[in-house]
């Protein structure tokens, strides 16, 4: 599998767990607001493509790492885009590591045959707007129908699972949220990120804002009558 | 909104380009690039910069590429 980068240790990532994350590179959508995308686009991929971490040497750190943390995080990128994550995840749980997948749930048969093996303890899906408003904010690659699907399977699996939205003043507007709720309805939790205007893969956004903590407050009340557990991370 | 390639992107902008003023320092204070004298901009041209991303893969294959 391609690893275009790996963070050693994070607590945020996986909640209630010590994890270390493993980005691939690539990605099927082009979020304008997206803060990795030196792992997105194909020139910047380009740049950094000599310095991939072979997979050998990933394992030789996991070993290190037995004992001490609890699971690896598989993000990107849009990680269902590798043809062996399948493969890759079992390495990794043969070590006896739990696993986090993120994607962006436009993959949906993918992320179903890999959840369906059982290798995955967690997954997190992004949702990044209403369907109809998909295509305009992460590009034409999106299928609105497959992310309904993903959501829809990721809720009635069981498995232990997020949904999570970057949100931006400019873009989630009080219309926006209040669908974005009807979504997520069901799920178990949902985590509100809030916008930070650095290093966006489209520079227009630069000029966009974030909300405010009480405004995040008042948003966050939306969602806590239709999801179990309603997080800020901002 | 709607945009197109990068390149088409960037010939849009081409025509609204102004000059930029790049500050950075050689001596011990930020000045503007073009107030340096000569020896200091040819320093100031010579730097590499780094990515990131693949300075931190490096640093990681040092401590565990095959030994
Ligand atoms: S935010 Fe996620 S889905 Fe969007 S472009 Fe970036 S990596 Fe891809």
């Amino acid at each position: 599998m391609l690893i275009s980068g790996i963070q050693q240790f994070t607590l945020l990532d996986y909640p209630d767990k010590t994890a270390c994350i493993v980005f691939t590179p690539g990605c099927n959508f082009r979020c304008g607001f997206c803060h990795n995308p030196e792992f997105v686009l194909p020139e910047e991929i380009e740049q950094i493509k000599d310095s991939f971490i072979p997979e050998a040497a990933f394992f030789r750190f996991l070993e290190e790492r037995q004992g001490l943390l609890d699971g690896v995080v598989i993000t990107g990128g849009e990680p269902t885009l590798m043809g062996d994550l399948l493969p890759f995840i079992e390495k990794i749980k043969e070590m006896g590591f739990l696993v986090k997948l993120d994607s962006n749930g436009n993959t949906p048969q993918i992320l179903k045959k890999i959840v369906e093996t059982g290798l995955v303890d967690y997954v997190a899906m992004d949702i990044k707007t209403i369907l109809p408003k998909y295509k305009e904010l992460v590009g034409s690659r999106v299928r609105e129908a497959h992310i309904q699907e993903a959501i829809s399977f990721i809720k009635d699996h069981g498995i232990d699972h997020e949904f999570r939205s970057t949100i931006i003043k400019e873009v989630h507007t009080p219309d926006v949220l209040q669908g974005m709720a009807v979504l997520v309805e069901g799920a178990r939790r949902y985590f509100l990120q809030n916008f930070r205007p650095e290093k966006t893969l489209d520079p227009a956004f630069e000029h966009y804002h974030g909300f405010s903590e009480s405004e995040l407050y008042d948003i966050r009340e939306l969602f806590v009558p239709v999801v179990a557990e309603v997080g800020i991370r901002s | 909104m709607q945009t197109g390639t990068r390149q088409e992107d960037l010939q849009v902008v081409q025509s609204q380009r102004t000059r930029c003023e790049v500050w950075t320092r050689v001596m011990g204070y930020f000045r503007p690039v073009s107030h340096f004298n000569v020896g200091k901009k040819s320093e100031h041209y010579s730097r590499k910069h780094f990515v990131e991303c693949a300075t931190a893969n490096q640093s990681f294959m040092a401590q565990y590429a095959d030994v």
